[in-house]
């Protein structure tokens, strides 16, 4: 009876929520504006908006069983070469900071490779991935302010030694770990819950600025057919958002989120 | 949820990935009774392993005093209160694991400790169970006590942390049981430091992913005991191989002293993990207080430890350990001393039961000199 109820959830969930699509419009803008995505552009003020409303994730474990952030604003737009989206919602916390108890706040926006409707919302399943561009609010940290170090989060640590001291994770080359972070963003690819993996990244950009009660978080990039065939000029597709409140301390699957939202890239 | 039969709750119970046992399980013995917390086994661990920057507050071997010493702050308690009274119906446990009782939406029953909870590896060092009365000097036995627990990931069978890891970054080793974090895959979710109840899954903030006791497995591969056992000063580790239940083999000291005579228990069977780390208990601790860490059987075990010395084998088998840095998997008793043997049949090490003792006189002639005891 679960599975039934999962199902027709589903099933209403990926057709009901936006049936008409939302129309990305071609601007003839020049290149700059995606190289150096900035969320307090005014070309932003003269975009579509489309209110998505977000559930909390209890489809599979670890859940979240209330929705801590209800909706986000979503604006997207292309000049043919690159596509942008910007992505605001309500947060009256900045997390940007990690530690045992600590989460930091996040934002994904996920694509099918195929045809959405044969792809489930949910990272995608076998023989159906999906691609995701995820940014971390600690990762725009990272490129602003350095890398964080112990005394950043215990401005009074005390250590007398670090001798044989290793980093294990770094020397295995786990992106997590990157300290010399150049991005904000990371691409990842899956195919079902738990299976998203570190991608090579794309030719992808983005960039948060976090204002006392929301974030607002632009994504750009270059249409590339050989990489995400669903994602071109003219074409009708999909996308997914989720979005993580590190006050929370929403991480991985507790998070919340959107399914499929049409789009018409125009 | 499969269905898999846990032998230390003596009951099948629930568990998020079906029974699948390694072909080897490696485990420790811990005497409480010997253990000193002169904490060498923590310095010897944490300067193999933890001495890099995001590792400031992390100890994958610790060793608190009990009833009042935790690490992190209160992990058991917390634990324990989550959970609520449980029953044991003799060696049967009547009452819900940590995964039976895993509330909607989660895959265990289990907390994040706050940053805080490990800054204090040493609160309640030495403190005792209460005051001790006026007068109580002079009578013979102290109504106050306290032990020491030395602390290591258990590699349980059944691991909470893998069962709780959304992206399978932690599994168990088919050829030892040794439990592990995919360093590559890992993303510092901290799911694992929730689940954990033991609270020996650690999140490093520098590399920004969870780290935890790898059994020093570079040294079991080679067929030697971890740095904690072979530096133990008060020789109270065994670290070995721990046979399925129904294979039980009696030359084997692990086995021996766990499934045979039943002298080393686990910490918190209750949890359901079905940890491999096995206790010889504190012999001077309140009953109630032994069975609530250590099961039903905590008085039976310590019943028997006391009379070790009428057991010639349970005897020989506790005295391998902290005698060889080899890995023991079977013994014998000759005469009046205990044998060890490696996986290759070398005999490693042979201990006496009784040490010898000399006597020399007070004056020694050869350099002119009084013998003075300085001790």
């Amino acid at each position: 009876m679960k599975n039934l109820l999962k199902i027709i959830t589903f099933l209403f969930l990926i057709h009901g929520l936006f049936a008409d699509g939302y129309v990305i419009k071609y601007n003839n803008m020049g290149d700059d504006f995606f190289l150096k995505p900035n969320p307090d552009s005014e070309i932003w003020n003269k975009v579509d908006t489309i209110n998505v409303d977000l559930l909390p994730q209890n489809i599979t474990t670890p859940s979240l069983l209330k929705n801590s952030i209800s909706n986000v604003k979503i604006k997207a737009i292309h000049n043919k070469k690159f596509i942008a989206f910007y992505l605001e919602w309500n947060d009256s916390t900045k997390n940007d900071i990690t530690d045992v108890d600590k989460a930091s706040d996040a934002c994904a926006i996920q694509f099918p490779v195929k045809d959405y409707n044969s792809t489930s919302p949910f990272m995608g399943h076998d023989g159906a991935p999906v691609v995701i561009f995820h940014w971390k609010a600690i990762w725009n940290r990272d490129i602003e302010k350095g890398y964080v170090k112990v005394e950043d989060i215990h401005p009074n640590v005390f250590v007398e030694t670090y001798m044989f001291g290793k980093e294990i994770a770094k020397e295995a080359k786990n992106p997590i770990s990157n300290e010399n972070r150049i991005s904000p963003v990371e691409e990842l690819h899956a195919a079902g819950f738990g299976t998203s993996t570190h991608a090579e990244e794309a030719d992808i950009r983005a960039w948060g600025i976090k204002t006392q009660n929301t974030w607002k978080v632009v994504f750009t990039y270059k249409f590339n057919p050989n990489h995400i065939p669903s994602l071109k000029e003219g074409s009708n597709t999909a996308f997914a958002i989720a979005i993580w409140d590190g006050n929370n301390k929403e991480v991985g699957a507790r998070k919340n989120y959107a399914p499929w939202q049409q789009i018409k890239i125009e | 949820m499969p269905k898999v039969k846990n032998w230390q709750i003596n009951r099948p119970m629930e568990y998020p990935y079906e029974e699948n046992r390694p072909k080897k399980q490696v485990a420790y013995i811990f005497d409480t009774n010997k253990c000193i917390e002169c904490q060498t086994c923590s310095v010897a661990c944490k300067t193999t392993w933890t001495s890099g920057k995001g590792q400031e507050a992390m100890f994958w071997n610790n060793v608190e005093t009990k009833p009042y010493g935790f690490y992190p702050i209160a992990w058991d308690l917390k634990i324990l209160e989550k959970l609520g009274p449980q029953k044991w119906n003799k060696e049967t446990y009547e009452g819900k694991t940590i995964f039976e009782a895993a509330p909607q939406g989660e895959r265990v029953l289990g907390y994040l400790p706050e940053d805080e909870d490990y800054t204090s590896p040493n609160i309640g060092e030495d403190e005792i169970s209460g005051i001790i009365n006026k007068g109580a000097f002079f009578k013979n036995v102290h109504s106050a006590w306290m032990f020491y627990l030395a602390r290591i990931c258990n590699h349980c069978t059944y691991p909470a942390c893998l069962a709780a890891c959304p992206r399978n970054a932690i599994y168990k080793r088919e050829e030892d049981g040794v439990v592990l974090i995919d360093q590559t895959r890992c993303r510092g979710y901290k799911e694992c430091v929730k689940a954990c109840p033991y609270k020996k899954t650690f999140y490093n903030i520098v590399t920004r992913v969870s780290e935890k006791c790898i059994a020093c497995y570079p040294l079991l591969e080679k067929g030697e005991q971890a740095r904690c056992v072979q530096t133990c000063i008060g020789k109270i580790r065994l670290q070995g191989w721990l046979s399925k239940p129904d294979q039980i083999d009696e030359d084997n000291p692990i086995d021996y002293i766990v499934h045979v005579k039943k002298v080393a228990l686990p910490l918190y069977p209750q949890f359901g993990l079905e940890p491999n780390v096995y206790y010889v208990p504190p012999v001077h601790v309140p009953e109630k207080f032994l069975k609530q860490l250590f099961g039903p059987n905590a008085m039976d075990a310590v019943n028997t430890y006391r009379k070790v010395h009428s057991d010639k084998k349970l005897l020989a088998a506790l005295l391998l350990f902290g005698n060889s840095p080899q890995i023991i998997t079977k013994f014998k008793v000759e005469k009046e001393e205990a044998v060890g043997y490696n996986s290759k049949g070398e005999e490693v090490v042979r201990v006496p039961f009784t040490e010898p003792f000399f006597q020399r006189p007070f004056f020694d002639k050869k350099n002119e000199v009084y013998r003075i005891n300085t001790t």
